[in-house]
């Protein structure tokens, strides 16, 4: 029973981060059909970037806000100058934007260096904390799961309950009626993408101080949002928390359980999934 | 010289330059032409799918990968004879194919995601089977193929036959592309309701396409096996298979030629850009953004535009 | 002219020009390539090496065998077809006289076989697969590092006999240096009579420990991690993170080597961490100044990469000089010294086997805070534990040892 509990909190812990780096993916999809292969590298930099403003300033907090804030910025610049001029091209897409994966973790390494290096944890977040039945679980993943729930939560609400969600749920289903609205929707765009980035850089601060920042994370962590998405269902955000879950567990439970099968556990059920229902959980046909 | 006749010569012009390699040029040389005309064949086999269904996979290194392992483990370990092998090593392509297939009933960036995800699995069993595939180490020492007594002994013997199965197999996808199948993949992509309206059935030609795209990267797998005569997870990476759709759009313009002549040109790059200097990834980023930004229709593409200095015009 | 004429006679043209490259002659100097991964994921321990081998050819003049010594560095980026092709283009196109490296174990048998083909000399190091120097051999290749497994036969007894474990569970890293260098552990410590609870794999897709740390048996006396890379950070933040240090004893085969010490904090200190053919902290007068050497040019404490080629330069400059820089037809004569030679590096004095593989001492190291005058305080590998002169097959005969097969799970 202990293991139990422990494997679902491992499981969580995980997908909670998964799906603040998937939600910007599917966000940035649902909306404007872009496939930003970038995420994973902009987990990696925005973790690095957090890392060196907390051994400046010795704040967490502001190392969250500058990862994400980091790649917020150039996330401005590479979608206009690069990404639009794919023209919704989704092969174009993919490949322009492993082309920067390439160009922006070289860059990292340059600056950063190859050797792993570890966010430091808050103080009041470091050491375990024990439960009933003698379970220590980090205090650290407690918050990350409770962070991870928070943003889905806000996220939920801008989605579903404000007019901007509104307008985003439209833009999902129907672009042109969305421009006859009258709706500024290139600042609409501008915002979702600026957000969807802030999320992937930031998750690399949070992921960065438990599973170390080293060169190949970008595709570490982008394979396993990519898995996120597509159990999901793209551009759906219930579907990427759902997904986000169902990784979580699937990785924690498939590794205590059947460890030689690890990998397949991860990708084995996706590819039964998609023979099911190719959209996707969540997705919408197409 | 009209670009018919200009076309034909310069293809000779290569194909003599190809042949005499292994007559002027070290094994350096040999290695790197074989390496060039393997992976163009595996961009090739991209290219099948890209520019014909309008598909655009991201699991073709699996393919290559499962038929290199088949030829490296029975070479070394069965004594079956090499015809034999490649039969049961493209057998193998066709079946892991005939699985990833199960893609084809998505499209668009679904399916790019799908063969992504897909082809890992590959990969990540390449790594993890150590029994099976030697691990990280891979499998080192596959033999140059032979039948009974008769074989091949050095790369420069060898390399004739494989030029002769790169040029054959470059020849049948033409064939094939150009024969009613060919042609009715090109009609799904351009309108998959009329073809359907015509009595064609999308998505069987689908799995077909996608079926015998896998065959070929399969054969390149096979070539590669014997040419390295080694194969490690490296060919299952996710690098190959994205480096291949990147050669075929590089090289460009849906012909038979350009896939092999976008391997001539990251090949060429990284071997001579690697020996150079540190930070050579970063010019294959700026190769791939710039493929993206100003020639999305391959270097042929770029070149057909620009006008010519010959009496081409 | 078309389009394609144009792109043909581009190429017509290079190859054309390479072709007709011109043979060297005698007085030149000793060229060396030398092929690491210096992009990518490896790259830091690939500059490590770089900077081991550049600090003992600049030590020893560049010279060797009163010829002057030209090194050439290619990165091969741990990717096998490109390492095949730089291997390729430093033996033909450059005319190296000596090949060294590589780094990643699944370059190795490829560049081996460039070595081979070509007969160009490799010194084989630090990729460390076993098979290289026992069951897949080339006639002219050396191994100058070591053998995954090497050190794990003087590990798995001394785990037993001294420190005193008798149930363990070992956790290692899925791939063929970690079950090498786990299984030949196991080997020695269960014929000693100590019990295995359980072995764990972790694959290299493992991003998070906490599910399998769960799985470590309560009843186990000590874990025994074998991990690699940014794996061993990751392990040991969870095993802090979970409390696990107040449960199980932990003894590192293989975790904290100096690359992975510089992210760790103070409660590291006392941790039996590695053994290997190298420890930092070797009480030797050769140990003491290639340390202080290395830290002057590069302030940080060099890790086994960096020992690894430095001890290689030596080895290599010392058999040149006892042959007189004279290398012989496709270096056979340099291959017969290294082979004759025996030499004191940083990691004590190497030889080689029958087999090709240094016979060198073993040493089993615990994490010590040293104040060093340049850096300051630092974490540092300090030997506890050596074993004199350990050959890759132990104590078993080669023969035994090559009946009985490589290390597989």
């Amino acid at each position: 029973m202990t293991a139990v509990i422990l494997q679902t909190l491992n499981g969580l812990s995980l997908g909670a981060l998964l799906f603040l780096l998937a939600s910007g993916f599917t966000l940035t999809f649902g909306l404007a059909r872009v496939v930003n292969m970038a995420h994973g590298v902009y987990y990696l930099v925005g973790g690095y970037v957090g890392l060196s403003v907390i051994d400046l300033t010795g704040s967490f907090f502001l190392g969250m806000l500058a990862g994400g804030g980091f790649i917020a910025f150039i996330n401005f610049f590479l979608d206009r100058y690069l990404i639009r001029r794919t023209k919704g091209d989704a092969l174009m897409q993919v490949l322009l934007t492993i082309g920067m994966v390439y160009v922006l973790a070289e860059v990292a390494l340059l600056i950063w260096g190859g050797n792993p290096l570890r966010v430091p944890q808050p103080d009041w977040l470091r050491g375990p904390i024990v439960l009933p039945g003698d379970i220590y679980y980090p205090r650290y993943r407690f918050f990350l799961i409770v962070l991870g729930f928070a943003v889905a939560a806000l996220l939920w609400l801008i989605y579903s309950r404000t007019q901007i969600g509104a307008v985003i749920r439209a833009g999902v289903d129907d672009r042109t009626m969305v421009s006859a609205m009258g709706v500024r929707i290139d600042l609409l765009f501008a915002a979702v993408f600026a957000l969807a980035a802030f999320l992937a850089g930031m998750s690399g601060v949070l992921g960065g101080a438990f599973l170390t920042l080293y060169p190949h994370a970008e595709w570490d962590v982008l394979i396993l949002a990519l898995v996120v998405v597509i159990v999901g269902g793209l551009g759906s955000l219930t579907g990427a928390m759902v997904g986000s879950l169902l990784v979580g567990l699937i990785d924690a439970f498939g590794r205590w359980l059947i460890p030689e099968l690890a990998a397949f556990m991860m990708f084995g059920p996706m590819a039964i999934l998609l023979l099911l229902r190719p959209q996707g959980l969540f997705g919408r046909p197409h | 010289m009209t670009e018919h006749l200009g076309r034909r010569a310069a293809l000779l012009a290569v194909l003599a330059v190809i042949l005499l390699v292994p007559l002027v040029a070290n094994q350096f040389w040999q290695g790197l032409v074989l390496q060039i005309l393997i992976f163009g064949l595996l961009a090739l086999s991209v290219d099948i799918l890209m520019r014909h269904t309008g598909l655009f996979p991201i699991c073709h290194g699996a393919f290559f990968a499962v038929a290199a392992y088949a030829v490296a483990k029975l070479e070394t370990q069965s004594g079956l004879p090499s015809p034999l092998i490649v039969l049961i090593a493209l057998a193998v392509a066709g079946f892991t194919g005939a699985v990833f297939a199960v893609s084809v009933r998505t499209s668009g960036v679904y399916f790019i995601l799908v063969t992504l995800a897909l082809g890992q699995i590959v990969w990540s069993l390449s790594v993890q089977w150590t029994s099976l595939t030697g691990g990280d180490n891979g499998i080192a020492n596959v033999p140059f193929p032979s039948l009974g007594a008769w074989g091949f002994e050095s790369l420069s013997s060898f390399y004739y036959l494989a030029v002769a199965v790169v040029l054959l197999a470059a020849l049948s996808i033409r064939r094939i592309l150009a024969s009613p199948f060919g042609l009715a993949l090109h009609g799904l992509r351009e309108s998959d309701s009329r073809m359907r309206a015509l009595g064609y059935r999308s998505p069987q030609h689908r799995f077909a396409a996608f079926l015998l795209s896998s065959l070929f990267a399969g054969l390149a797998g096979v070539l590669y096996a014997y040419t390295n005569q080694f194969v490690s997870p490296q060919a299952a990476s996710l690098l190959v298979s994205v480096e291949a759709a990147l050669m075929a759009i590089l090289g460009g313009a849906g012909t038979i030629i350009g896939p092999f002549i976008g391997a001539a040109l990251i090949l060429g790059l990284r071997t001579i850009a690697s020996g150079l200097f540190e930070g050579w990834l970063i010019l294959m980023g700026l190769l791939f953004i710039a493929t993206v930004l100003f020639a999305p229709r391959g270097i042929l593409g770029l070149l057909q535009r620009a006008p010519g200095r010959g009496g081409g015009r | 002219m078309g389009p394609l004429a144009r792109v043909a006679t581009a190429a017509s043209a290079a190859i054309a020009l390479s072709a007709f490259a011109t043979a060297v002659s005698a007085a030149d100097p000793i060229k060396i390539g030398v092929l690491l991964p210096l992009s990518g994921g490896l790259a830091k321990s690939g500059e490590d090496a770089k900077n081991g081998f550049d600090l003992f050819w600049e030590q020893a003049g560049m010279e060797a065998g009163g010829r002057s010594v030209e090194l050439l560095y290619a990165d091969s980026g741990c990717n096998p077809d490109n390492a095949l092709n730089q291997a390729r283009r430093l033996a033909l196109e450059e005319k190296v006289d000596i090949l060294v490296g590589p780094l990643c174990g699944h370059e190795g048998p490829v560049v081996a076989q460039a070595s081979a083909d070509n007969n160009v000399p490799l010194l084989l190091v630090p990729a460390a697969a076993d098979s290289q120097t026992k069951w897949d051999r080339k006639p002219t290749v050396v191994r100058t590092g070591f053998s995954s497994s090497q050190d794990s036969h003087p590990f798995g007894e001394w785990l037993h006999d001294e420190r005193g474990l008798r149930n363990v569970t070992f956790i290692g890293q899925d791939y063929t240096y970690g079950q090498e260098k786990t299984l030949g552990a196991v080997k020695t410590f269960t014929d000693k009579g100590g019990t295995v609870d359980e072995i764990l794999w972790a694959p290299f897709s493992t991003t998070d420990y906490a599910p399998i740390l769960a799985s470590v048996p309560s009843d186990t006396q000590a874990v025994v991690p074998v991990l690699v890379g940014v794996h061993r950070n990751r392990f040991l933040d969870t095993w802090y993170d979970f409390g696990y240090d107040r449960r199980f004893d932990l003894v590192g085969l293989n975790l904290l080597q100096t690359d992975a010490l510089k992210e760790m904090d103070d409660r590291v200190v006392g941790l039996v961490s590695v053994a290997q053919n190298y420890s930092q902290g070797i009480d030797t007068p050769e140990n003491k100044a290639f340390l202080e050497a290395f830290i002057a040019e590069h302030e940080e404490v060099p890790s086994y990469f960096a020992e690894m080629m430095y001890t290689s330069g030596l080895w290599a400059k010392t058999a040149i000089d006892s042959i007189d820089g004279e290398l012989g037809a496709n270096g056979t004569a340099f291959l017969d010294a290294m082979r004759k030679t025996e030499v004191t590096g940083p990691r004590g004095p190497v030889k080689l086997d029958d087999y090709d593989n240094p016979i060198q001492h073993s040493y089993i190291s615990v994490v010590e805070k040293v104040d060093h005058p340049v850096l300051g305080e630092v974490l540092m590998n300090v030997p506890v534990h050596t074993t004199e002169n350990v050959s890759q097959f132990w104590t078993w005969s080669p023969e035994e040892f090559l009946a009985r097969g490589p290390y597989t799970k």
